[in-house]
């Protein structure tokens, strides 16, 4: 059985404080090891499962979750497929060394995919940044996902301007829960980030710890909420239509010049 | 607006003063050199050679103090509603309002969205709504020839269309 919420956490292990479900480090590895096996048998496209209607993300516990072959472990070590593109698995090869706790993945072409502890968020950009085999110095996207109960992430779309190919998706999972969300800022990293940055913060609410100017940079800076998150209500007052002073009624139309 | 030709002097035309003023300013509508959002590049193609405003005695400012039309091409959200409105509020009476496009006149395909201004009718008043998304340049040269119209009638008798 698996609905919308199991598919994120299969997808995107998520840290084991935030969402409801995950409670400790077993739930942890184990939510990573499905996430890995199920990438490595169809080529990282566990999304695409199609979600069963009926149960909802509250009543279904993350421990009874899918009964999936869980991977060897000779195999967790080696989570890419012998055909991945050179430049994936050299990606791979360097994460895993400077950061054996990390779990990186092929995920689709020649991209690869991790998720990051925030805790290790700025270790892991530096290091993909300045290491000689990946220079991942250009920080394409930055985006923020609401994934409802089990909490807010941050999505790092990072290329290599000068190495050509490889390509890394970086997943942190906001800390503090949905009303304090979280995730260490990498703008002394990525100048590029501070726009982003900002950006998620105005529209989910993800705040950036580090930052130098986090404000809002879409809406108006009174605005009340985070109108990107899911549970997002329009407290807006409504507005009145506006007419010339000609047109109002008689009695109290003012004098205007070009009417005699 | 009589001719009375050869009777007294040649070349006389008398009219009311009224008619005069009105063609006077409905013959020289000078718009606020303002876009929003894609609708503008419509309405750049509609004053540029093609279409040619200048034909109608139309031509941009870039100051809202010497202009006497507004036309809003494109989405409004909440946080330039305000600077429509102070836009609006700088421009010298007697003024018009051209409401170009379905984002202006109701939102268009974000109405109801958070941070759209359903309409900038519920900022400033609107004179002429063109529909379009966005309208061609034909649609914005009619709407402004409805203006015109409704410019000639101004003081004369009461407008026709309440909008």
């Amino acid at each position: 059985m698996r609905d919308e919420t199991s598919d994120y956490l299969t997808q995107s292990v998520l840290a084991p404080d935030l969402g409801k479900k995950g409670t400790g480090d077993m739930a942890y590895n184990e939510k990573e090891s499905h996430g890995q096996s199920e990438n490595m048998n169809d080529s990282g496209n566990g999304v695409h499962e199609t979600p069963q209607p009926t149960p909802t993300a509250a009543d279904q516990p993350a421990e009874t979750q899918p009964e999936r072959p869980k991977a060897e472990p000779s195999q967790r070590e080696h989570a890419v497929s012998p055909d991945a593109p050179d430049e994936v698995k050299t990606t791979i090869a360097a994460l895993v060394e400077a950061f054996p706790s990390l779990k990186p993945f092929h995920k689709e072409d020649d991209w690869t995919e991790v998720v990051v502890p925030a805790a290790l968020l700025k270790d892991v950009a530096r290091f993909v940044r300045d290491d000689e085999r990946l220079k991942l110095n250009f920080l394409s996207s930055l985006s923020g996902v609401d994934y409802r109960d089990a909490g807010l992430q941050v999505v790092y779309h990072l290329i290599s301007i000068p190495a050509g190919r490889p390509k890394l998706i970086m997943k942190v999972n906001a800390e503090g829960g949905r009303d304090n969300a979280h995730v260490p800022s990498v703008v002394d990293i990525w100048p590029t980030a501070n726009w982003h940055e900002r950006e998620a913060w105005d529209l989910l609410g993800i705040r950036f710890d580090g930052h130098p100017n986090l404000k809002r940079i879409l809406l108006r800076e009174d605005w009340i909420g985070h109108p990107l998150r899911k549970d997002y209500v329009d407290s807006r007052p409504p507005r009145e239509r506006q007419y010339k002073e000609t047109w109002a009624p008689p009695s109290d139309r003012g004098v205007r010049h070009d009417e005699s | 607006m009589g001719l009375i030709d050869n009777q007294h002097l040649p070349g006389i035309i008398t009219l009311p003063l009224r008619r005069l003023v009105n063609w006077s300013r409905k013959s020289s509508l000078w718009y606020l050199l303002f876009g929003i959002a894609c609708c503008a590049i419509e309405m750049m193609a509609t004053g540029a050679s093609r279409y040619d405003f200048d034909r109608f005695g139309m031509i941009f400012r870039a100051s809202p103090r010497q202009s006497d039309l507004m036309i809003v091409p494109g989405t409004v959200n909440e946080k330039i509603a305000d600077r429509v409105r102070l836009l609006y509020d700088q421009m010298a009476e007697p003024r018009w309002v051209i409401a170009m496009g379905g984002c202006a006149i109701n939102g268009g395909p974000y109405h109801g969205e958070y941070n759209i201004v359903d309409g900038i009718d519920k900022v400033i008043p609107v004179d002429v709504y063109v529909p379009g998304c966005p309208p061609r340049p034909e649609s914005l040269m009619h709407g402004v020839l409805m203006l015109q119209e409704k410019i000639a009638r101004e003081g004369i008798e009461r407008p026709l269309v309440r909008v």
